[in-house]
């Protein structure tokens, strides 16, 4: 499972930087871990919005946004903690 | 980020015996300083009550929170202690009443003590996008004439490709609340550069004059042609707005207020003036927060919210909208764009015992200027094609549902919106000829802006319909397909270049392009050359090459199967 979701994150954030050519990454890997995706230009608001609602249908992970930290909803390593998801 | 400590900064008799002077003293009437059309007169209040109200709690409260960011406060006093020294500083540079002053501050503290500190000066504050690309920050700036702006040194960086651009200004620093210091300033032979630091903050060394007419803030917004067209809108205007605004909604003393938009949006001006007009606290947001609000409202305790409908139908969707989850918003408004009426039930229903009120008016006539107060009993009857009526006119306002001869059409009938009274505009800026198209004097003698929006008439007030032209709303941004386009020409010189909205459940959510297959630039250079002229919300997010367009019946190309091409 853990596999799986690392590449079900990992496809996500692919098809995001597909859709916003602009910020200039290319992979998962180019991605500064600790830096909003918002403030790298990665996705807007309502992009990131959609990740998230993505990122819980595909591992069956729910957050509740009330409580969580919003600056680890926005981040590749604070969405790994969330989610649980491993590095590969 | 450290306070400087400016406990002894402001004196409250000093205060006092300034607000004295405004009150004993008879406004002076000023030679229009401005190459623009003088605003005809128009009835507000006799005095700037927004800004001494701020003032008066300054006096009053100076120990008051002010403002609140990610890393600091500033009390009343350490607020209008920089927004004397701006004012001062402005004052001895030979600034002028009624002139125009650029904000280079992005969304931080330093622009709202920037911003009182030229409306103390007489002035009327511009503010640029501190994510906008350069060139339009620097259209802004040429059209708006200014030969003043206030910089956050903090934001060189941000700034560093604009500020060689500039000529002949006087830019300004010292404004914020922390130690730091400009760093290497960029070369401009032509600039002078010089800190406010220095300048006395425990009083004003002039006597303060405005007239009600005279401008208050200048925005810009999307234009068809291309380049962004400027509203400058006056103090009666905004004194109106919040008068109104007073009597349909009023605020308690020391209220928390979440500011969740930039200052280059005119929703921007509710929270603020709401918050340092009556003593409360402004709660200014990062992109993060306003992407996610609900954690932010729910821990800062937040009071007041004024949103873009997008903002609540994410949180509809976050699961956060649920009873009891934020007891202390007392009040909801959306403006912007057209508020979805599911949205608008959760809110209701999550916070029975809160307003929720739908806002409706264009940047030309000052924020907002219809309401409808929202319940779900109402809503369930009177909501139109799934959204929120918007209501009836603030008393500042006068309405007409008009045909296209501008003679109101019969009620319950679609016709154009007419928007007349106190919060109108003079007009466009420097733009006689946009001016005339828009701003048109009826049968009735009376000048009236036209919207371009469809409404209908029906029991509960007005109802939206849609837009006579392709103007959108994109998270309540306005923006012209045409601007969009004209950029997109610049990076794919083809007829086949063409850019649709994207739509979700009724709402745009973002812009798409279709460009020819065989054309040769790269999606990242598309997205780079149309980011050199258009601000981030604005640019496609989605790119489609085609092998062939559809047509219509005329063999035109048919956006609106390109536009279902992108929702599938």
């Amino acid at each position: 499972m853990s596999t799986e979701k690392s590449q079900i994150f990992r496809k996500l954030v692919e098809q995001l930087l597909q859709k916003h050519p602009g910020s200039g990454y290319r992979s998962l890997e180019d991605l500064p871990g600790d830096t909003s995706l918002i403030t790298l230009g990665v996705t807007d608001s309502i992009g990131m919005l959609e990740f998230l609602l993505s990122l819980e249908n595909a591992t069956g992970t729910q957050i509740d946004y009330i409580s969580a930290d919003t600056s680890e909803l926005v981040t590749v390593n604070g969405l790994r903690r969330l989610f649980s998801i491993p590095e590969e | 980020m450290p306070i400087r400590t400016v406990a002894q900064g402001i004196r409250c008799q000093r205060i006092t015996e300034h607000l004295a002077r405004r009150k004993a003293g008879s406004e002076r009437k000023r030679k229009q300083t401005l190459s623009q059309p003088a605003p005809s007169p128009t009835p507000g209040p006799e005095k700037p009550v927004l800004l001494d109200r701020f003032l008066q709690t300054a006096s009053d409260a100076p120990s008051a929170p002010a403002l609140h960011w990610d890393g600091g406060t500033a009390t009343y006093s350490q607020l209008s202690c920089q927004a004397f020294r701006v004012a001062n500083c402005l004052k001895r540079c030979g600034f002028a009443g009624n002139s125009t002053c650029v904000l280079l501050t992005g969304s931080g503290p330093v622009s709202y003590a920037g911003l009182l500190g030229i409306l103390l000066a007489g002035g009327c504050y511009v503010p640029t996008g501190e994510h906008w690309p350069p060139r339009r920050n620097l259209s802004v700036i040429r059209q708006s004439k200014a030969r003043f702006c206030i910089l956050d040194p903090a934001l060189l960086p941000v700034y560093r490709d604009l500020l060689p651009e500039l000529e002949d200004m006087c830019i300004i620093t010292g404004a914020g609340f922390s130690e730091k210091e400009p760093g290497d300033q960029p070369l401009n032979s032509s600039c002078s550069w010089l800190s406010c630091a220095a300048c006395p903050g425990d009083r004003l060394e002039f006597t303060p004059s405005r007239s009600g007419n005279d401008y208050f803030y200048l925005l810009f917004t999307s234009g068809s042609t291309g380049t962004p067209k400027g509203v400058g809108i006056t103090g009666n205007a905004v004194e109106a707005y919040f008068s109104c605004l007073a009597e349909l909604a009023p605020v308690s003393q020391g209220e928390r207020f979440i500011q969740l938009h930039s200052l280059t949006f005119d929703v921007a001006e509710h929270a603020m003036w709401r918050s340092l007009s009556s003593g409360g606290c402004l709660y200014l947001t990062g992109e993060d927060v306003r992407f996610m609000p609900g954690a932010f409202i729910r821990r800062h305790r937040i009071t007041e919210m004024m949103a873009v409908p997008a903002t609540g139908s994410m949180m509809l969707r976050m699961r956060v909208l649920r009873p009891g989850a934020f007891p202390d918003l007392r009040r909801i408004f959306f403006c912007g764009e057209a508020l979805p009426a599911a949205t608008a039930a959760a809110f209701c229903s999550a916070l029975p015992e809160a307003m929720v009120c739908n806002l409706y008016g264009p940047t030309e006539v000052t924020i907002a200027c219809l309401f409808y107060l929202v319940t779900k009993e109402k809503l369930a009857k009177d909501a139109i094609n799934s959204y929120t009526p918007i209501g009836r006119p603030l008393p500042s306002t006068r309405i007409r549902v008009a045909d296209s001869s501008l003679a109101p059409v019969r009620n319950g009938e679609t016709g154009e919106l007419l928007l007349a009274g106190s919060q109108l505009a003079p007009g466009y800026w420097d733009d006689p000829d946009k001016t005339a198209a828009a701003f048109v004097t009826a049968d009735d003698g009376c000048v009236w802006y036209r919207t371009g929006d469809l409404v209908r008439s029906t029991g509960c007030g007005l109802c939206y319909l849609g837009r006579r032209d392709t103007m959108l709303k994109i998270r309540g941004h306005r923006v012209e397909l045409a601007e969009v386009e004209s950029a997109l020409a610049k990076a794919v010189p083809s007829p086949f270049a063409v850019a649709v909205p994207r739509m979700r459940a009724g709402e745009v959510t973002g812009i798409g392009i279709f460009v020819p297959a065989d054309c040769k630039v790269t999606d990242e250079e598309i997205i780079r050359q149309m980011g050199l002229t258009l601000p981030p919300y604005m640019l496609p997010d989605t790119i489609r090459r085609l092998e062939s367009f559809p047509l219509n019946a005329n063999g035109k190309i048919d956006r609106g199967r390109l536009r279902d091409m992108l929702t599938s």
